[in-house]
């Protein structure tokens, strides 16, 4: 009987610990306020049931949207600010939160809480015992369990692997992270909320107590311990985190300090583990793809029939309509001061669609500054930002990829412990799989799509030529096929204009052929590219047009043979 | 009137013992940028060693307060040696930090509640004797826990303005790298920082104990206050988080003539919210450099 | 010789940077490293003065071998290292950072070497109790330049000091430079204004991809009428 309890107890924090790690261990974010919102959903599934006599179900659904509610509240102006802004303010809601129960005591009766929670009913079955609760309980906790699932292993789940990883670069790759953070805060407080409906129908009595920082505590331990990132792990955690302490109970003599004793075995083992195995009892990787399957996976790929490049009439291609004579992207005399330096003055280049441009100059001579600008990562201080014509200056960066203007990173920053195939996949634009909404209500056109784009990322990998390591988890790779992969991220993109900075540094003339040759593809394509190269053959050889940049600002502008014969160009590239 | 001024004087009070918190802390994270959340650790432990060696053992007092401020040094610094920076090392995340920083709390709280029950202990060495100031009223012990908490913000303030360990702190906090350049060993500066914070927070826990009882669960509403007074304050600003403190301060007493007491935690909630929305650096603070580089 | 790199080999993030580079200084040398972004300079110097660890090869400093030595003992014993940005404290006053400069020196040391430096730098006399982040691009490289002669380190590494100032200012940086070698301090110096570089050094070496590509004397340098193809 006593068991059936333990077990009950434990579901219920099965759900509240998958609920966390959707916060915590997926989404990165420290919420101390968990409890808070299991304490929510307890309180007013409780409310709803004695006073207005709801079924529980009722309670239950409106103590999630209030969590929405409010945890969007609290989610969305400290994300937008700073993480730790979010650890404070969770631990401030928590503590209010357990105030205001004590508090209010007319409405929550205070310390004592509230008792005499009716049980809950479905379809005419009552729930009396701790037996009969089971079914119903695993039923909720199976349900959870599959919702997340199904958003950590969708293409959400992988933009949320991605923010963890390099939250710039996800960002420049057109994925608004605040958007994606404040979405999975929402669905974790949502389900704990829920938790709470269930805790309260089933134990028949809330207080304020049972939903304190120390419960908040608990379930991040949980989180932690059985593995961040692995849903696995929270049940694994609930049910040790759970039974362990009972057990404790039956030591004698430990019946009074079993409380601060649970809490400093807890304590204890967040300690060892973040010092000796932070990837919890189950790491996040740990149903990797073996050998079996990864042999199964390309079977399956060579039925894709995949042809070697997109050609320029498919789809895909990032053709748009925009006149040829007109220049795609433009700046007009950006400015940019860091402090006391100058860094970049009057500024102004265009770019001629489907040309490759290249912008030369001695090392900061402030072209990373004005990429930065470009892409939406530094407000210029003065000047402006034209794409096809429309003013993009003060636009914030994830926004350009779906116009179709990306850029590449000097120091490649590939996903590392992302595999090969999700780096090119993350970058793919306009992914029903990234909307929540869209997973649960059309699941066949997800699928599809995510077989399509499946298709599609084995093709800008051939394209490059890492098709046989798809499988591989991209920090494994050599720095060179880094940089190819950060091309076939680009490309994944589909984004008309493509910036690339320092494609060829730091590799060896053989590769700097290969993407020499990758260059010329994607103009090909149709594609408009622009380099930032210190290399002059590579320049020689693939540019169309040539701006030198010096101090800021462009000093001259011509073909490449132009500029590099130019012996006074040649003086200031070497010195003044 | 004679309400207002009382409630004016009890917000200066309890604020000047939130900045005496914020400044403890705020001078660890702006140095180190280590989210140190067993610092509510530190002020429960000084509390106890103080109180048990006064009260139970018969130590003087003058000797237990020294001897729980060594203790606080000794605690803090034993977090960032053992437990903080081999994980810095190892090149882990802040956050890994902070989740080891809350074991190291909830172990050493619990740990206290196990040795030592939950019944509050007090401290009642001081005689606390009224006096009346026009309509306002306060305690003689209110007169020396304030002065106390602005002697040792001061200090603070002077000690890193005016001496080369207070330099050298400053520098690490500007630039570590730079620092290092220049034969500064951060590793120990590190342990200077939290020595003297742990000592600043054990310094407040001492005249908060006089005046309220304290209970193994003394140290989070402590670190709470901290928390917001520094962020309420500005980050990287000791003047600031004292500013932001007897704003806190005020605020919670003043809110007095709105609601009752029990709300008093929702208003400084409500005041920090509003400020770190529209003025995220604080209302003195500066934006870190690290926000600008990114 | 007062700096003997041999076969230096350095990883930095998981890539090899660094394949077996050898450079050497005689006392009071003015030595120029050049080379393209990315080719592994700004690693060689940080490697030598011990801020990035090194796989292999010998860095031998004063007669000892001092490779992955810690920074501060290579402070004491007269290196110098400063970067190629950030290489100020932004929050304290121009004089403090000097001081901080002088910090394994001794009280009375700091005192005498200060009207030194304010007569090589007299604009940061003028500007020493303003916050050294409010100081101009120029200013700030001065500071930190000062800060390094705070010491009189042995040998001076410099990371592309030039960057970011206009001409007059990089011909100033010069002339500076080549007043300190006269001191008698070593300087080894890393730049991509090959110009100012070849000008400065008594020898260059050129570096791309990791390796030492060339070495040449001053005159042999000027000589050179197209130096685009060193690169």
């Amino acid at each position: 009987m006593y068991w059936f309890h333990i077990l009950d107890l434990s579901l219920i924090y099965v759900i509240l610990a998958i609920s966390l790690n959707l916060i915590l261990g997926y989404g990165g974010m420290a919420s101390m306020a968990h409890a808070a919102f299991f304490g929510l959903g307890g309180y007013i599934a409780a409310l709803m049931s004695i006073h207005l006599g709801y079924n529980f179900l009722v309670g239950i659904v409106i103590g999630m949207l209030a969590a929405g509610i409010i945890g969007g509240l609290i989610a969305l102006p400290f994300i937008r600010i700073k993480e730790e802004y979010l650890i404070l303010f969770t631990l401030a809601f928590q503590m209010v939160f357990f105030h205001l129960t004590m508090a209010l005591y007319k409405v929550t009766g205070g310390d004592s809480g509230l008792v005499n929670i009716p049980r809950p009913e479905l379809f005419s079955l009552r729930f009396s015992n701790a037996l009969s609760y089971i079914p119903l309980l695993l039923a909720f906790a199976i349900v959870f369990f599959i919702i997340c699932w199904r958003i950590t292993k969708s293409p959400f789940g992988r933009v949320l692997k991605g923010i963890r990883e390099d939250e710039k670069v996800i960002l420049s790759l057109g994925k608004n992270v605040i958007k994606f953070k404040v979405l999975i805060f929402i669905i974790g407080t949502g389900i704990a909320t829920a938790a709470g409906g269930l805790f309260a129908h089933y134990s028949i009595y809330v207080a304020p107590n049972i939903f304190n920082l120390d419960v908040s505590i608990i379930l991040i331990v949980m989180v932690v311990l059985g593995g961040a990132a692995n849903l696995w792990g929270s049940v694994l955690g609930a049910f040790l985190l759970i039974i362990i302490p009972e057990s404790l109970s039956f030591i004698p003599g430990t019946g009074e300090i079993i409380a601060p004793l649970r809490l400093c075995l807890f304590g204890s083992m967040l300690i060892l583990f973040m010092r000796f195995r932070p990837e919890g009892l189950i790491p996040e990787y740990f149903f990797l793809k073996g050998r079996g399957s990864q042999k199964a996976f390309f079977k399956m790929i060579e039925g894709f029939k995949i042809s070697e490049t997109i050609s320029t009439g498919a789809k895909g291609s990032g053709k748009i309509d925009y006149p040829h004579d007109k220049p795609i992207l433009e700046t007009k005399n950006i400015s940019k001061r860091f402090g006391g330096l100058q860094a970049v003055k009057d500024f102004s280049v265009s770019l001629k669609m489907g040309k490759i441009t290249a912008i030369v100059g001695p090392n900061g001579c402030g072209k990373t500054t004005a990429f930065n600008m470009i892409t939406g990562f530094l407000p210029p201080d003065e000047g402006k930002i034209y794409f096809q014509g429309e003013d993009i200056t003060n636009r914030p960066a994830h926004q350009l990829p779906k116009r179709g203007l990306v850029r590449s990173w000097q120091d490649v920053r590939i996903f590392q412990g992302m595999t090969v195939l999700d780096n090119v996949l993350v970058a793919e634009q306009n992914q029903s799989g990234e909307e929540i909404l869209k997973i649960f209500l059309m699941p066949w056109k997800v699928r599809g799509e995510m077989n399509e784009n499946l298709k599609k990322a084995m093709r800008y990998l051939n394209t490059v030529g890492l098709a046989e390591k798809a499988l591989e988890i991209a920090g494994n790779l050599s720095y060179a096929e880094q940089k190819l992969l950060a091309i076939a991220r680009l490309l994944a993109t589909e984004a008309q204009v493509v910036l690339l900075d320092e494609p060829s540094s730091g590799i060896d003339p053989t590769w700097v052929q290969k993407i020499i040759t990758l260059i010329r593809k994607l103009a090909d394509m149709g594609k408009t590219i622009c380099i930032v190269e210190h290399n002059l053959d590579v320049i020689r050889e693939i540019s169309d047009s040539v701006y030198f940049v010096a101090g800021g600002t462009v000093i001259a502008e011509g073909r490449a043979e132009e500029i590099i014969s130019d012996p006074k160009l040649g003086e200031i590239y070497f010195g003044m | 009137m004679g309400l207002f001024l009382q409630l004016v004087m009890r917000g200066l009070i309890s604020g000047s013992l939130y900045a005496l918190l914020g400044t403890s802390w705020g001078i660890i994270y702006s140095t180190t940028r280590t989210f140190h959340f067993a610092h509510g650790f530190i002020y429960t432990a000084a509390a106890y060693v103080i109180v048990l060696l006064t009260m139970n053992a018969g130590v003087p007092l003058i000797l237990s307060l020294i001897l729980g401020l060594v203790s606080a040094a000794l605690l803090g610094c034993a977090c960032e040696a053992f437990a903080y920076r081999p994980i810095r090392e190892r090149g882990g995340s802040q956050l890994s930090i902070f989740l080891t920083a809350m074991g190291i709390m909830i172990f050493g709280e619990n740990i206290i509640h196990i040795i030592f029950g939950p019944n509050p202990r007090p401290l009642s060495v001081f005689p606390e004797v009224p006096i009346f100031w026009g309509p306002v009223t306060f305690t003689t012990l209110d007169v020396v826990s304030v002065a106390a908490a602005w002697a040792a913000i001061v200090f603070l303030l002077m000690f890193l303005k005016y001496t080369k360990l207070g330099k050298v702190i400053r520098a690490v906090s500007s630039n570590p790298e730079k620092a290092i350049t220049v034969g500064i060993n951060a590793q120990q500066t590190f342990l200077l920082v939290f020595s003297l914070g742990s000592i600043l927070m054990a310094w407040g826990a001492f005249f908060s104990t006089l005046n309220t009882p304290v209970t193994p669960f003394a140290g989070i509403p402590a670190l709470l206050m901290a928390f917001i007074a520094v962020f309420l304050g500005g980050v990287g600003s000791s003047g600031g988080t004292a500013v932001g403190g007897l704003v806190m301060g005020l605020a919670e007493s003043l809110s007095l003539f709105l609601m009752p007491a029990q709300y008093k935690l929702i208003v400084t909630f409500t005041v920090l919210f509003f400020v770190v929305l529209f003025k995220p650096e604080g209302i003195l603070g500066m934006i870190e450099q690290t926000k600008k580089e990114n | 010789m007062i700096l003997d790199v041999q076969n230096l080999e350095v990883a930095y993030q998981k890539k090899q940077v660094v394949y077996g580079v050898s450079i050497s200084v005689q006392e009071s040398e003015f030595i120029s490293l050049i080379g393209h972004n990315g080719a592994g300079k700004t690693t060689v110097l940080k490697s030598i003065f011990g801020l990035i660890k090194a796989m292999s090869g010998k860095v031998i400093f004063k007669g000892e071998n001092i490779i992955n030595r810690s920074v501060p003992t290579n402070v004491k014993e007269g290196l110098s290292f400063i970067h190629q940005e950030k290489a100020i404290f932004p929050n304290l006053s121009t004089l403090e950072n000097l001081e901080l400069g002088a910090y394994l020196a001794e009280e009375t040391e700091l005192k005498e070497r200060l009207p030194g430096i304010y007569h090589i730098f007299p604009i940061l006399q003028e500007r020493k109790m303003q916050l050294a982040g409010t100081l101009s691009g120029g200013e700030q490289k001065q500071l930190a330049i000062a800060m390094a002669l705070m010491l009189r380190p042995k040998l001076l590494m410099l990371d592309e000091p030039s960057l970011g100032l206009s001409p007059i200012l990089v011909r100033e940086l010069g002339r500076v430079l080549k007043e300190i070698q006269n001191m008698g301090m070593a300087l080894l110096l890393v730049e991509q204004n090959v110009k100012m570089a070849i000008s400065l050094a008594e020898r260059t070496y050129v570096m791309k991809m990791g390796q030492i590509i060339h070495e040449d004397s001053q005159e042999n340098m000027l000589k050179r009428e197209q130096l685009w193809d060193l690169f």
